[in-house]
């Protein structure tokens, strides 16, 4: 019972930090960034990679790679962010996951392709064994704290309202002289670390990647975390990844034929997602905004 | 040396009219709902997806095509009864992004009943077609209606939107709703229509999929992304634009798996990245699309 509550634990950590980094670019620049999952895959590959070739690492070397390396795709993504409008940007951004899709399939030698790289290894931190899952979780909510509050900073901060001005009005924004490129570009960077930080944390749990952990579907869950917490609220999009991790392991009490389970559970999940979504939708355009 | 084999041009190009047309087809379905109701359908591809497989199950059977049709004519009305009630209806009045979210929702459950009802398993149609034009290229009758009716149906489609006053009446909900309603135009009777004809459209390419493709489960959000692509480069639901765009994604997708450098050749997995990075190339080269207003996302 005590592992399958730090198991669950753990799937918050890592959910609520892709959720959280999805929300800043959808919820404070309004961008649907659908390479969202390949910031995080690269996260992920960077551990992966590092941990399989006879390389004895450090875990907290591992991380702040994968952090750096997703920044770094963060600073790409700007980039685009920068050249396009909001539609242009969901092109754009859709290419950049396929294409890094096509490559983890394709780089068979340095990915190993659809089988993905296993047995990765968790070292020890400072002396301290990682192997036991309850100080892999102290060492995961550790990381999930600081990219939280990373994160809460932005929400809290000027850069949200220069964000939201650049969106809302953004000739006003420009002629009072708000310099929302060095905010835009501020926010990119820290989602895209946070997101990395996510994918490191989530291979070092699984002791596993492959490409299909990635693929272009799962943004549907990030999106509906972001949507059911209300787009560029902190502490709601906080409470949704809650709801989301706990909904299935309740689904699962409900007794289904084994044949049939996984697909029974998904649609009463995306059932209870709906209702919720019609009884929230009264309060969907209240948000507080304080300018 | 860059090659590309001289025999299988002919087919390449046959093959690139068809895909051109598939796509088209996708892309218009999904922009006449994008158009009225100003927000996109993401179970589009699931629909596509749906309409395939069901005429999957009746034509393996050698269910007459009458009955096949009328059969997927009472599954749209359903659909888009559900669709409309459940899914549209409560949600728009209130914001295009819930509408966005619940028929996020609506796909994936989509994908479920695929795999609950017909599992995981590639699926593909017997070839009985007739062949024509043997000597030059492979043809069969469906890749012909498959051309043929994306000609007609965008054509239809114009003629309806532009020189009726059902089409009138549309573009006036789709305007502005609020007027439309005050000077009488039934919004709800219109929305159904306009999910309708999205629907029967989405339905009937799939059954042009069913013959063209292998089926699998998740294939819907491949041409939810592809429409979706299209639908965003040709900007303003134009139809010239539309028609541009198909053409260029499917004929860097199938010129690419043909096309050789000293005796290399590009894998097929890269295919899809490969024609969106052109299309993204394109996009930043050249004219812009109309500017959409920058909203935030709520």
């Amino acid at each position: 019972m005590e592992e399958y509550i730090f198991h669950l634990l753990l799937v918050f950590c890592i959910n609520a930090l892709i959720a959280q980094s999805f929300n800043v670019f959808f919820g404070l620049m309004g961008l649907l960034n659908l390479a969202h999952y390949t910031l995080v895959a690269i996260g992920a590959y960077t551990v992966a990679l590092l941990s399989t070739n006879n390389l004895v690492l450090s875990p907290l070397l591992l991380v702040t790679l994968a952090i750096l390396c997703s920044a770094f795709f963060g600073i790409i993504i700007y980039f685009f962010s920068e050249k396009t409008n909001s539609s242009e940007f969901c092109l754009v951004t859709l290419t950049i996951a396929l294409l890094i899709q096509a490559i983890l399939f394709g780089f068979t030698d340095i990915t190993n392709g659809p089988m993905g790289i296993s047995n990765i290894e968790r070292n020890k931190l400072i002396g301290v064994s990682l192997a036991s899952t309850q100080n892999f979780l102290i060492f995961v909510a550790l990381f999930t704290l600081i990219g939280l509050t990373i994160l809460f900073l932005v929400f809290k901060s000027p850069v949200r309202r220069t964000l939201i001005s650049y969106i809302d009005l953004p000739h006003v924004s420009f002629t009072l002289g708000v310099n929302s490129k060095l905010a835009r570009l501020l926010s990119v960077l820290l989602a895209s670390a946070v997101a990395g930080l996510a994918g490191a944390l989530l291979c070092l749990d699984v002791s596993y990647v492959d490409p299909y952990m990635f693929s272009l579907a799962e943004i549907a869950l990030v999106l509906l975390i972001v949507f059911l917490g209300k787009p560029g609220s902190f502490w709601g999009a906080l409470l949704s990844t809650a709801f989301i991790t706990v909904l299935p392991e309740l689904i699962r009490l409900i007794k289904i034929p084994t044949s049939l389970v996984g697909q029974v559970n998904q649609l009463i999940y995306c059932s209870i997602i709906l209702i919720c979504l019609y009884f929230l939708k009264n309060t969907w355009h209240k948000p507080s905004r304080n300018m | 040396m860059l090659f590309i084999n001289q025999e299988l041009i002919a087919q390449l190009l046959l093959s690139v009219a068809i895909t051109t047309s598939l796509y088209l087809l996708s892309a218009i379905s999904l922009s006449l709902v994008e158009t009225v109701f100003k927000t996109a359908n993401l179970a589009h591809g699931q629909l596509i997806i749906i309409g395939a497989y069901v005429f999957y199950s009746l034509d393996a059977p050698q269910v007459n095509y009458f009955t096949i049709c009328a059969s997927l004519v009472v599954l749209a009305c359903v659909t888009t009864f559900v669709l409309k009630k459940i899914f549209i209806e409560p949600f728009l009045s209130h914001s295009t992004e819930l509408v966005l979210l619940s028929t996020l929702i609506l796909s994936l459950m989509l994908d479920t009943i695929i795999l609950l009802i017909w599992g995981a398993t590639t699926l593909s149609l017997p070839e009985t077609q007739t062949h024509i034009f043997k000597n030059l290229f492979t043809v069969n009758t469906s890749q012909v209606i498959s051309m043929l009716s994306a000609c007609i149906l965008p054509a239809c489609g114009y003629i309806l939107f532009n020189f009726t006053p059902l089409g009138r009446a549309l573009r006036a909900v789709s305007e502005n709703s609020v007027s439309a309603s005050s000077i009488g135009l039934p919004k709800s009777s219109q929305i159904f229509l306009v999910l309708f004809c999205s629907t029967i459209l989405a339905f009937f390419t799939g059954i042009l999929i069913a013959y063209d493709t292998a089926l699998v489960p998740n294939l819907g959000f491949t041409f939810t992304f592809k429409a979706m692509a299209i639908v965003i480069l040709a900007g303003n639901s134009n139809f010239i634009r539309m028609l541009y765009f198909s053409f260029l994604l499917s004929l860097i997708e199938n010129v690419v798996l043909v096309v050789s450098y000293n005796s290399w050749s590009l894998p097929a997995i890269y295919r899809d990245a490969v024609s969106y990075c052109f299309l993204c190339g394109y996009l930043m080269i050249s004219p812009r699309t109309p500017k959409i207003k920058l909203t935030r996302a709520y």
